[in-house]
């Protein structure tokens, strides 16, 4: 009997080592609505950014043969789908081509009006916009521009709808993994109890967004933990909330359920904290949590750089909330950033002296992403900051950071940190 | 950046180079005195085992094992590397715990560097025991596990060796080269500006270059390649009198001594103002860069 339901591809290239959770909850909201299911069969075709190859991706969609696309855009990977989308359109002219994610988002017209394989750029989160993308495209059903929350293309112009208001309840998201859709495998899964940010740093997308948090259902992550961790060969997973220890009430529920359900001894893995937060409770909870490495801050420890850029930080709380960790046994990773309006070559080496005066278990040094959407994208004229408009968006200079001083402080900061890390245990 | 605590292991070498200041009257520490210089040592995170040549010494495997079991997580070698050609004791080094290295060499070709180390064959087995490093670091098992930095002594023998020598040390992966002043018959400014063109080669290379007994009055447009200025000391020596009203004047040591005795301080201009000098100051206040006493 032939198959007649519509194929939708959902494809994402992804840092080594992890898999895409958006898509998972796309297709697993999809599939919710009986029609969808019914009708159409929905794949997640997930490469590495390091060795997805377009051509193989390519070929692998000549064999799917999709009637839809999605592209989950980030910053990594932009580059290759957009490579992928024009070779796509040359032998599927007639599929539309739906790109979304935090790189395209906030600039839904621009990549719209500049790269012509695309049809249409979800202006910001894709569950309840894909499916209504879906009843258009497969039903019939209602008409493109009264989809809010999306660009697309109509002829050569680009109409741009409203936004949409995110889904208050997000338990009205079905579990990828309570569902099927994602399968739990060791140290690539990830779990979230609430979307949102309560903090506004300058070079993070999640300040650029809304700032009302939204709340999964204790029920939900306990059930979601509790297929986890019922899995003796996960030995590890990550909660990728974008803090993890957001308040001591919602901390200590968490490392409640998680304590509960922990048969296997199983960890939590580089789950991003408040450090300034951490107290002696903290701690505790995040031992009872089973969490064995962290990642924070400080980003920078300049402390006019950091009221540049928006974000809270003291220099003693954030040194005590490592020292802390550390003690209870707790993997503290620090991140740096080069290249933030306010640092120099000098006040770099002094974070990096700062950070390894903390003795954290690895430093990470990155360099600036001014990624659209960001406070530090939409005030870069303020900071006289250049950078390249192009993914990955790397600072090339601003008021107080030259170029040939970020250059040096990439090479500083590099060969220190590896320093730092060869460090045995 | 890291502060760690030296332990020399005695005076023994296997060069002869004409700037060493190794005495050969020190003695040979014994394992077990120097298992006690580790033991005395309130925190032994961070260790820079020297010498003379530290690979000569006999029971540098056992050091390096009791060292790692006494909480040593960051043990340094400083080396000729000649020793290092060896594949097997490099490996083994490597497995008992020493993942830092810091190999002297001076030139890129055998005649500069020899000419310094006065030993026929040295320049070899230093490139060959680098290259091993070379290998191993970007092995599958090492990748990313081996730190490896270069100090080139720099002398009026290898001035116009210089930028080869960067592009020798580019050639075989190293993390960082350290350009130091090393000799007292340089002529300080024709060096400087023969230094900060090494580094520029360097940066280019996108490998991280600093300079040692170079002050900054020298290295203007350099500053952050100056070794001195990256992990500042207060500075309580006396200094000529074109120094006052320098920007640097108590984070400098001042000309160098030799440059003092042979009255050559008309290279050395008082520095009126400095973009850096602030942040600089801001460093001193930073514990990790300064290892106890």
């Amino acid at each position: 009997m032939p198959n007649h339901r519509r194929r939708i591809l959902l494809v994402s290239f992804n840092v080594a080592g992890h898999d895409s959770l958006a898509l998972g909850y796309i297709k697993a909201f999809a599939l919710n609505a009986p029609t969808v299911a019914r009708q159409t069969e929905i794949e997640i075709l997930g490469f590495s950014n390091e060795e997805g190859n377009v051509r193989q991706a390519l070929y692998y969609m000549t064999e799917f043969k999709p009637h839809l696309i999605g592209f989950s855009c980030y910053v990594w990977s932009m580059g290759t789908i957009l490579e992928l989308a024009r070779s796509v359109k040359q032998i599927m002219p007639r599929v539309p081509l739906i790109a979304g994610g935090p790189e395209v988002g906030p600039m839904a017209d621009e990549y719209l009006e500049e790269h012509p394989a695309l049809d249409v750029v979800v202006h910001d989160e894709g569950e309840t916009v894909f499916l209504d993308l879906i009843r258009y495209f497969f039903a019939g059903k209602g008409r493109l521009e009264d989809i809010a929350g999306i660009s697309f293309r109509r002829d050569q112009e680009v109409v741009r709808n409203t936004d949409r208001t995110p889904i208050k309840d997000l338990d009205k998201i079905p579990s990828p993994y309570l569902t099927g859709v994602l399968t739990p495998r060791d140290g690539v899964t990830y779990l979230q109890s609430f979307r949102g940010c309560p903090f506004r740093c300058g070079f993070c997308y999640e300040a650029g967004r809304h700032k009302m948090l939204r709340f999964f259902s204790y029920e939900r992550v306990k059930a979601e933990v509790a297929l986890v961790m019922g899995d003796p060969s996960i030995r590890s997973f990550h909660f990728v909330d974008s803090v993890f220890n957001l308040n001591p009430k919602h901390l200590g529920k968490l490392a409640s359920l998680l304590q509960k359900a922990n048969r296997y001894n199983t960890g939590l893995r580089t789950i991003e904290v408040f450090t300034e937060q951490v107290d002696e409770e903290t701690v505790r909870y995040l031992i009872q949590a089973g969490v064995q490495s962290v990642e924070t801050g400080p980003q920078t420890a300049i402390a006019e750089t950091q009221k540049r850029i928006g974000r809270y930080f003291d220099a003693e709380k954030f040194s005590r909330g490592v020292r802390l960790m550390q003690e209870a046994g707790i993997d503290v990773w620090c991140d740096l950033i080069i290249g933030l309006p306010g640092d120099n070559f000098f006040r770099c080496v002094f974070s990096v002296a700062y950070t390894m005066g903390l003795g954290p278990a690895r430093i990470v040094i990155s360099i600036l992403h001014v990624l659209p959407g960001t406070p530090l994208f939409e005030k870069a004229e303020r900071f006289g900051m250049a950078f390249d408009p192009a993914p990955p968006h790397y600072v090339i200079a601003n008021d107080s950071f030259p170029f040939d001083q970020i250059y040096n402080a990439v090479l500083f900061s590099s060969s220190a940190a590896k320093e730092y890390n060869v460090a045995l245990p | 950046m890291i502060a760690y605590q030296k332990l020399c292991l005695g005076p023994e070498g296997n060069n002869d180079c004409a700037m060493c200041s190794v005495k050969n009257e020190q003695k040979t520490c014994t394992l077990t005195e120097l298992i006690h210089q580790v033991n005395a040592l309130a925190d032994p995170e961070n260790l820079e085992l020297c010498g003379g040549e530290s690979t000569l010494h006999k029971d540098l495997l056992s050091l390096i094992s009791s060292a790692r079991g006494r909480g040593a997580k960051r043990i340094k070698l400083v080396t000729m590397g000649r020793r290092l050609a060896d594949w097997d004791l490099l490996t083994e080094l490597i497995d008992e715990g020493c993942r830092l290295f810091e190999v002297r060499i001076h030139g890129s070709r055998p005649e500069t560097h020899e000419a310094i180390t006065g030993d026929h064959g040295s320049f070899d087995q230093t490139v060959q025991g680098l290259q091993n490093l070379s290998t191993l670091s970007n092995s599958a098992e090492y990748e990313g596990a081996i730190y490896v930095a270069a100090r080139v002594g720099v002398t009026r023998a290898n001035l116009e060796d210089l930028v080869p020598t960067i592009a020798l040390l580019a050639s075989l992966g190293v993390d960082r080269i350290i350009l130091a002043r090393t000799a007292s018959d340089l002529p300080t400014t024709k060096a400087a500006r023969a230094v900060e063109n090494a580094m520029r080669v360097a940066a280019l290379n996108r490998i991280w270059s600093v300079c040692e007994g170079f002050p900054p009055c020298l290295m203007k447009g350099s500053e952050m390649h100056v070794a001195e200025l990256l992990r500042p000391v207060l500075s309580e020596t006396q200094k000529p009198k074109g120094c006052r009203g320098c920007t640097y004047i108590d984070l400098c040591n001042g000309p160098p001594e030799d440059v003092i005795a042979q009255g050559g301080l008309r290279e050395f201009r008082a520095v009126s103002s400095s973009p850096y000098v602030e942040d600089v100051r801001r460093l001193l206040t930073m514990r990790s860069l300064h290892a106890e006493p």
